[in-house]
């Protein structure tokens, strides 16, 4: 099997220089190219389209067409999913540069927005029809509960930020081993 | 630490990029956790399908404090592997004219995992006021059911019921027949005609006095008759009374009240032609 063509790695740091931040030496790390990133994002685009888009809006439309009103509107979550999913592709691909702490941010946000969203409709009644009696569920702790997820992320992403400013390519190493 | 010459260790990646990588870390943990606690609660709940609540038998009387009791009893069973709490149910009965009768809580109360409990039901519906006519008309009742409960300590659960229930009065069709005054043995005296049907699930047992009160001044006269009229049965009956001389009950009104076993209630007045 053929291994990905790589870009070149960073020129090596000039000793006689009087910048503090050293990045890594070369050859500790081998990028996958722009374009097997680009694909390596495609293919991740698949799951991603399904999850996101594809299965909650299944789910809304069958209540749907069921006569069951949907707890939210369908065209809002397919936004949030095309959203999402082209957030953390582009994250996956500029991965190797510094746009990869700001996409991780702007995932993390948009996602803590989406539950947020979710929050605030988080109980919703099923109202079955024709039938005298309707059921309904607050979930409201556990959208409060999976915001935990995304705001960790978000600080995850704030500091990679912070180290891609003062140390630029420092995490490629060991993001990217040979 | 001596290195080899052959073998250098991995570099250790800086804090900065560590502590990143821990949250993200951490993340994804937490992420794994929520879900698979989600999955077990969802799967815990589907066992209440198990579950088999009962009603107990149910009682329908007068009661001394103008209502009329209904009470029963819930049983229900947990078969789940988590508590449910804060059970409670609300409920909400209106009469066939929209008029609220009645609004009570029963619970809260925590069923253990595996375990059961039982609920009283008492509901005290009043047959004063607004449910007078309760006593005198069989309506519609319209039943609004409403259980709340948590589950799993993150959902809290509802179900409401709206239904309606026929209710059968202890009087329905009460008219007190009031007739013309007549003199014999030298005394006034009036006949009086009491009918109704008891659609009642209870017997009406007592006595069910009157007094005819014409347009203006005190008292024509008074009586009572004696009941004890099944659930379900037509009653009527006439009874003479002695009335004051030259009293005119037209356009005057009967009123009455039935006094039974620790009972005493007003039933709506009628007016006399």
């Amino acid at each position: 099997m053929s291994t990905p063509p790589t870009e070149a790695p960073a020129s090596p740091p000039d000793a006689s220089g009087p910048t503090v931040p050293v990045g890594p030496s070369p050859g500790q790390y081998r990028i996958p190219s722009w374009g097997w990133r680009i694909l390596g994002g495609a293919l991740r685009l698949v799951p991603l389209a399904l999850l996101l888009i594809g299965v909650p809006v299944g789910i809304l439309t069958f209540l749907q067409s069921n006569g069951i009103p949907p707890p939210f509107p369908i065209l809002l979550i397919e936004l949030y999913g095309v959203v999402l999913t082209a957030l953390i592709v582009a994250r996956y691909i500029f991965r190797p540069t510094s746009g990869y702490g700001p996409l991780a941010i702007g995932v993390s946000a948009a996602t803590l927005v989406y539950l947020y969203y979710i929050f605030e409709h988080s109980t919703y009644t099923l109202r079955i029809p024709n039938a005298p009696f309707a059921i309904g569920v607050t979930f409201t702790d556990l959208i409060l509960l999976l915001m935990i997820v995304p705001a960790l992320t978000l600080a995850a992403g704030v500091v990679t930020t912070v180290e891609d400013a003062r140390r630029p390519r420092e995490r490629l190493p060991f993001d990217y081993p040979m | 630490m001596a290195t080899s010459p052959l073998y250098r260790s991995p570099p250790k990646p800086p804090g900065i990029y560590r502590t990143a990588r821990w949250l993200r870390r951490i993340s994804v943990i937490v992420l794994v956790v929520i879900i698979v606690f989600v999955a077990f609660v969802v799967y815990s709940a589907v066992q209440i399908t198990k579950s088999h609540p009962s009603v107990g038998s149910s009682t329908s009387q007068l009661e001394a404090n103008d209502t009329v009791g209904i009470t029963s009893s819930l049983t229900l069973t947990n078969p789940t592997y988590f508590a449910i709490q804060q059970f409670e149910i609300q409920v909400h009965i209106l009469n066939g004219s929209g008029l609220s009768l009645v609004d009570t809580t029963v619970g809260p109360t925590t069923i253990s995992a595996g375990g059961s409990a039982t609920l009283p039901l008492a509901l005290y519906i009043p047959i004063t006021a607004e449910g007078q006519s309760l006593l005198v008309q069989n309506q519609n009742l319209e039943w609004y059911v409403w259980g709340n409960a948590s589950y799993g300590y993150l959902f809290s659960i509802s179900l409401g019921v709206e239904t309606n229930k026929s209710w059968g009065a202890p009087f329905e069709g009460l008219t007190l027949t009031v007739g013309t005054p007549t003199m014999m043995g030298g005394a006034y005296s009036v006949p009086v005609t009491l009918s109704f049907n008891d659609d009642a699930s209870f017997a009406d047992s007592g006595t069910l006095s009157f007094q005819i009160l014409p347009a203006s001044g005190p008292s024509c006269g008074s009586g009572s008759f004696t009941l004890d009229v099944p659930p379900g049965s037509p009653y009527q009956q006439t009874q003479s009374i002695g009335v004051a001389a030259g009293c005119d009950p037209s356009g005057g009104k009967v009123t009455s009240e039935f006094v039974g076993d620790g009972i005493d209630v007003v039933l709506p007045p009628e007016s006399i032609p």
